[in-house]
């Protein structure tokens, strides 16, 4: 007995929050047994590929399906009237922003496929439905379309041009938001008192998600039910269910659900509705048949919403001590052909609660234009204009440093906030809780070993190479959790689920969420499953995104927890004929207080089950389907510190020492949570040094492969040398504080200060990302 | 005893065969649709990422070699005798992970799960490869998995731990494979020919039927590597209507060696093609190991390189500079070209109707010869060109430059010898001056264009800095110029 009590609380011990408990789905993905929305097949499927316009920007002259209905196997070729005469709606952005005039944001009313205009190359004409998928793909090269080539718009500049051709005729000047926060006028005093402006133009650069998952769905409609069923990769499906139902279908939301099993990377890109599962969702119902489409790695490029795309101006104003006093930004985004779900997002508010970061910035405006151009519409990529803004802001400091003369670590210390001023709110608004950001740059500047930086410097000169050593301080005001369901079911096999709404695609929910149930609960960890990705046994869903998981989630789990208590007390007590206040709750069992008579959780389950006479008013099960309701954003900081070697002649960059220090509050699992910051720094090292989507003139993407697209791959990545200095957050019951998105913070200004770092002493004063060995090649020449 | 229309392989050990299979059928169509094996996934169709990777294993002297190659561009009829691994077979028969997957989940290298059964399959390999536990073999082991979920530091470390171990059930079982891969071997004259709705599709098994088949289909695609057939399939949804396979050739894959050349086989893959450059063009083979990927370099043949007459093909740059000759043939007999008078025009090639390449002749080094061969690209592994250069100088007793091939590739349509720099070497000493009027020379060779890879001054300029390199690599070797260490 007491053996196996010993051995139950090692194993308990050994999955308790704090732990690194390898995950739960690892033994299901690495043996292949994974279910991705392509894995999905129903008996008697029809197959669709969509026909995607090869123009930028031009007028739909005609669409002529008579050849593509002539391939055998081809069904139907749908076409934007056909949506129409259903009756279906459009692809709405999900987010409302006010602008400067008060209008809010000039809405790009999207149908799934094009009906008069076609505005980007891939935009989506028509959708060939066929007995295979070979026979939609030959269906799609049959459809003869008609278009009359208008102008094309790529770059912002160029379509708030005065006279440049509208591409939407209800958005004059291509202008879909013009965003201001801020007091302009007393900014513009401290500016004019500063002693010193510090005045940077930056490029965001546009990214292609590239999740390694290719978009797929699958679209059902049972007709006597009059129901839909999607199978697709999201990020959560209580609130795609939501969308597709209220703007889509226009019915209400239980004759729609979402099913998602594995999803393989999202980033962002996979959370919105899309123009193919529109059309899916009306051929089910068109053709009383399952409608399967797959995207194709080339079409990816052109077809998943596109991330970043801010060119931007950054000032800050300095007394004569290096004190802030104000900070200005001045974003000029590219939001593509259509407003994405929530592509206004990320260059407007996201940058006004992001950008002062963790400094004490007395004064912030920030205008913002987002623009519509004949490109890929952009929306949410890895942070979604979080990292962006704390790189503006780190990119500012440097640059402030250097001119100003003062040392970079010591301007950053004149700024910090302090652990005594919390909780802090920020010129943003916002109400920093807690952290402590002294401490954890100087134990980021130990960790990377500052002071010997020079020594390193000098031993990379003696090998031909420039180097550098940058900072990335970051604070990233995660998404507020919302509404979030906390279910927990018991099951017959003497299992127990969780069942809620966030999503993971790639982060891993099942094996914290466990530990923080099996905790709170005394359950034997791998008694727990994750329910996560169907709509129908959801009474809420916020569904993941903005690093807001944990916090959603975990809070709700939380919370759900208590009341399994609280319901197993009152029976426990019935059966253990007591009060139900003389019954307490530990490790797994409610107790008589003071006494050896027990009954086990799991114990009342089973004798649930098996059916109990339970008297009125006693609940009749442990089960629970729990709403948490809200609580603030998070603050998870910390400092990255990057060095990279350059060399001058090729101008080939390498990342050659790497280390982190993160705040994320308290870590429940912290070997997910380092995989989360590894994640995220490669993919803020691919925007810093590699990736570059390039259009030409006329609207074309040209880096539309793999090859041609430079993603980060195995040798890009330095060793990442990371330590935790968690202060827990005070707004949720678990002191999380969210950990997606932050590597990217870090990373953005950590590799991009240490470039400029080491480019400096060549004389070159700027540097933009991606800094490919050409842009840096070419800086060099330009500065000699 | 397998009929000549059909074609017998081991899947995960399982004896599969298959009646008339459709010449185009990628063995990642087949392993998803056909045997609903949905383990190996498609990431991209065209060899970038990996995710589709599948290990076959073949008889190689008495063991069984293991190859990492992707699914997606790889035809179903190229399984033949072979034992095809998917990420599904690995496992014990108690279920118990294989080292390779054992090892990702310690050091959570896995994510989303969508790339991880590629990297389980390239781990698997890499397992089962002895020579290359060092750190820079397990980064070309990787060089062709893309990830964007993890940052591969873990998936390296996992990696680490497992690179030629050979120690899991394959090794203990390796004679009783043997002995069943043995059992899928043809008789004698029973080449496949395969004719059916879809086309056509031939695998010879000897030159002189090659010579007649082509004689009578010359407008027939040949298929060595298939690491650029396979993308008129899976990108521009061609039908190639009728297929010669030339893997069933030996003569084709062969690569021999004699006192002055290495002949090598227009079918050999870079993979086997690697050991037998690395003695005497060591940079030769240094840029191999960064072409394509291991998958690719697995499948990949330099013949089909050559054949294919990109301008931005790695290997012909350092063939031209080497003065390696095409050995044509075909049912009239063979012809020997110097490789300069092959490439035509872009992507053509000197190849009448009815002829092939048979194989490239490669001059072996005398005492004293100098040879370079550098690559400019965004990536160091899996990128095309920027600029490839290659420098081949050969000296008199003085120091004199007696001889001088140069060549480059991704500076003009076709890979190009640079006769006007070479001209400004020839006869004189191999030094600074030397090197300004070659680089002068350059203008004139080359008039490179501008795309996103990298404008024409860029290009001239690295053209004209890749021979200055070669210079600093004769005159001061001491001087590191190569890429930092990984």
């Amino acid at each position: 007995m007491n053996i196996r009590i010993a051995a139950s609380e090692a194993a308990a011990a050994a999955t308790a929050p704090g732990q690194p408990v390898p995950r739960r789905e690892d033994p299901i993905l690495l043996t292949g047994r994974g279910r991705y929305s392509d894995d999905v097949r129903r008996e008697g499927q029809l197959h669709a590929a969509m026909v995607r316009s090869r123009h930028a920007h031009g007028r739909i002259l005609a669409i002529d399906t008579s050849a593509a209905l002539a391939v055998p196997g081809v069904v139907a070729v749908l076409t934007g009237a056909d949506l129409a005469r259903a009756g279906l709606g459009g692809l709405r952005c999900q987010v409302q922003i006010p602008s400067r005039d008060g209008q809010g944001i000039r809405p790009t009313p999207r149908m799934a496929l094009a009906e008069d205009r076609v505005r980007f190359v891939g935009d989506p004409l028509a959708c060939v439905v066929a007995e295979t998928g070979a026979a939609a793909r030959d269906g799609t090269e049959a459809v003869q379309v008609e278009i009359e080539p208008l102008e094309a718009l790529v770059r912002p500049r160029a379509a708030l041009a005065p006279g440049a051709p509208r591409i939407w005729d209800e958005v004059p000047d291509n202008l879909a938001l013009d965003f201001h926060f801020g007091d302009a006028a007393r900014v513009a005093e401290a500016f004019a008192a500063a002693r010193h402006v510090a005045r940077l133009d930056l490029v965001n650069n546009r990214i292609v998600v590239n999740a390694m998952e290719p978009r797929a769905a699958l679209a059902e409609y049972d007709t006597a039910a009059g129901r839909w069923t999607l199978h697709v990769g999201c990020q959560g499906v209580f609130g795609l269910r939501n969308q597709i139902a209220r703007d889509i279908l226009r019915v209400p939301p239980e004759r729609v659900r979402i099913l998602t099993g594995h999803v393989g990377g999202s980033f962002g890109m996979k959370a919105s509705a899309y123009p193919e599962y529109v059309c899916l969702l009306h051929a089910a119902r068109e053709f009383g048949r399952p409608v399967k489409w797959v995207d194709e790695r080339s079409e990816s490029f052109l077809s998943d919403q596109h991330g970043r795309d801010h060119e931007v101006r950054g000032e800050l104003a300095l007394d004569e001590e290096g004190r802030i006093l104000a900070l200005r930004i001045d974003v000029l985004a590219n939001m593509g052909a259509y407003l994405a779900t929530v592509g206004p997002l990320a260059p407007t508010q996201n940058v006004v609660k992001n950008v002062a970061s963790l400094y004490r910035v007395p004064l912030l405006e920030v205008s913002s234009r987002c623009v519509l151009t004949n490109t890929t519409p952009v929306s949410a990529y890895r942070g979604a204009g979080r990292p962006e803004s704390n790189y503006y802001m780190e990119r500012l400091l440097d640059q402030a440093a250097r001119e100003t003369g003062l040392d970079r670590v010591e301007i950053r210390r004149r700024n910090h906030l302090r652990a005594s001023e919390m909780p802090y709110r920020a010129a943003s608004g916002q109400i920093y809780d807690s952290g402590d950001f002294p401490a954890v740059f100087a134990r980021a500047l130990d960790l990377a070993d500052w002071q010997g930086f020079a020594a390193r410097k000098a031993e990379s000169a003696r090998r031909g190479l420039l180097r550098g050593i940058g900072i990335g301080h970051y604070l990233e005001v995660t998404a507020p959790p919302t509404r979030e369901m906390g279910g927990i079911r018991f099951e017959a096999d003497g299992e127990v689920t969780i069942v809620t709404g966030t999503l993971d695609y790639g982060q891993g929910h099942w094996t914290p969420f466990a530990q923080v149930l099996a905790d709170r609960l005394g359950l034997p960890f791998e008694r727990i499953r994750l329910l996560q990705g169907d709509s129908d046994a959801l009474i809420a869903g916020g569904g993941t995104g903005g690093s807001k998981s944990m916090m959603a989630s975990g809070s709700a789990i939380v919370e759900a927890a208590a009341r399994v208590i609280e319901q197993g007390r009152e029976i426990a007590a019935h059966l253990l004929e007591a009060a139900s206040a003389d019954i307490e709750f530990a490790a797994g069992r409610f107790r008589i207080m003071g006494t050896d008579r027990s009954i086990g959780l799991l114990e009342l389950a089973a004798r649930l089950r098996e059916g109990l006479d339970l008297p009125e008013g006693l609940p009749r099960t442990l089960d629970v389907r729990h709403v948490f309701e809200a609580a603030p954003s998070a603050f998870p900081n910390g400092c990255h510190v990057a060095e990279v070697e350059i060399d001058p002649e090729t101008g080939e960059v390498r990342v050659v020492r790497y280390s982190a220090v993160n705040d994320f509050g308290t870590l429940i699992n912290p070997m997910l949570v380092e995989g989360q910051v590894h994640g995220g720094v490669a993919q803020g090292l691919g925007q810093a040094l590699m990736e570059r989507t390039v259009h030409d003139a006329e609207g074309q993407l040209l880096s539309g492969s793999f090859m041609d697209y430079a993603m980060p791959r195995a040798d890009s990545l330095p060793e990442i040398v990371q330590a935790h200095h968690p202060v827990p957050a005070t707004t949720n019951p678990l002191g999380v504080k969210g950990c997606g998105e932050a590597g990217c913070a870090g990373s953005l200004p950590a590799i991009m200060n240490a470039v400029a770092d080491a480019l400096a002493e060549r004389g070159v004063m700027h540097i933009d990302m991606p800094a490919t060995p050409l842009r840096i090649w070419e800086a060099l020449r330009a500065a000699r | 005893m397998a009929m000549p229309d059909a074609i017998s392989f081991l899947l995960n050990g399982e004896l599969r065969r298959i009646e008339r299979p459709a010449p185009e059928r990628t063995v990642l169509d087949h392993l998803r649709l056909v045997e609903r094996r949905t383990g190996t996934k498609e990431g991209c169709a065209e060899g970038d990422c990996g995710a589709c990777t599948v290990v076959l294993g073949e008889r190689s002297g008495d063991a069984v070699s293991y190859r990492a190659v992707n699914s997606c561009i790889l035809f179903t009829t190229e399984l033949d005798g072979k034992l095809l691994l998917t990420v599904e077979g690995l496992r014990d028969a108690d279920g118990g992970l294989h080292p390779a997957q054992r090892a990702l989940v310690e050091h959570h290298g896995s994510q989303c799960g969508y790339c991880t059964p590629g990297f389980v399959m390239t781990l698997f390999a890499l397992h089962h490869a002895p020579e290359m536990t060092d750190e820079d073999s397990i980064h070309q082991a990787l060089s062709g998995n893309l990830c964007r979920c993890t940052g591969y530091r873990p998936i390296l470390a996992a990696a680490r731990s497992v690179a030629g171990v050979g120690d899991d059930r394959f090794a203990r079982m390796a004679r009783e494979l043997l002995g069943r891969l043995d059992g899928l071997r043809r008789a004698p004259g029973m080449a496949t020919v395969i004719d059916g709705e879809y086309g056509r599709y031939d695998a010879p098994e000897s030159l002189a039927a090659l010579d007649r088949l082509l004689t009578a289909h010359p407008g027939a695609h040949l298929l060595a590597g298939g690491t650029d057939l396979g993308l008129l399939v899976t990108k521009q949804h061609r039908a190639l209507g009728h297929v010669i396979s030339l893997n069933r050739i030996p003569e084709l894959s062969r690569i021999e060696a004699s006192a002055d050349a290495l002949i090598v086989g227009a079918a050999a893959n870079y993979t086997d093609i690697l050991p037998r450059l690395e003695n005497d063009w060591p940079s030769f083979a240094a840029l191999i190991r960064r072409l394509g990927s291991w998958q690719i370099r697995n499948l990949g043949t330099m013949g089909g390189n050559v054949a294919n007459a990109s301008p931005i093909g790695d290997s012909p740059p350092a063939l031209l500079a080497l003065g390696a000759e095409a050995i044509i043939r075909s049912a009239g007999g063979e012809r020997v070209l110097p490789l300069e008078r092959f490439f035509l025009a872009y992507r053509r090639t000197a190849l009448d109707a009815g002829e092939y390449l048979r194989a490239l002749r490669i001059p072996r080094p005398a005492a004293g010869d100098f040879f370079r061969t550098y690559k400019v690209s965004k990536r160091f592994e899996q990128d095309i060109s920027a600029v490839c250069g290659a420098f081949f100088l050969r000296f008199d007793d003085a120091g004199r430059v007696t001889l001088a091939r140069i060549a480059y590739g991704g500076m003009a349509a076709t890979p190009k010898r640079a006769v006007g720099a070479e001209a400004a070497l020839a006869g004189r000493r191999f030094d600074a001056a030397a090197v300004d009027a070659a680089i002068a020379a350059l203008a004139d060779d080359f008039t490179p264009i501008d795309d996103f890879r990298a404008s024409a001054t860029y290009r001239r300029h690295v053209a004209g800095n890749l021979l200055r390199r070669a210079l600093m690599e004769r005159t001061a070797p001491e001087t590191p110029t190569g890429v930092l260490a990984l």
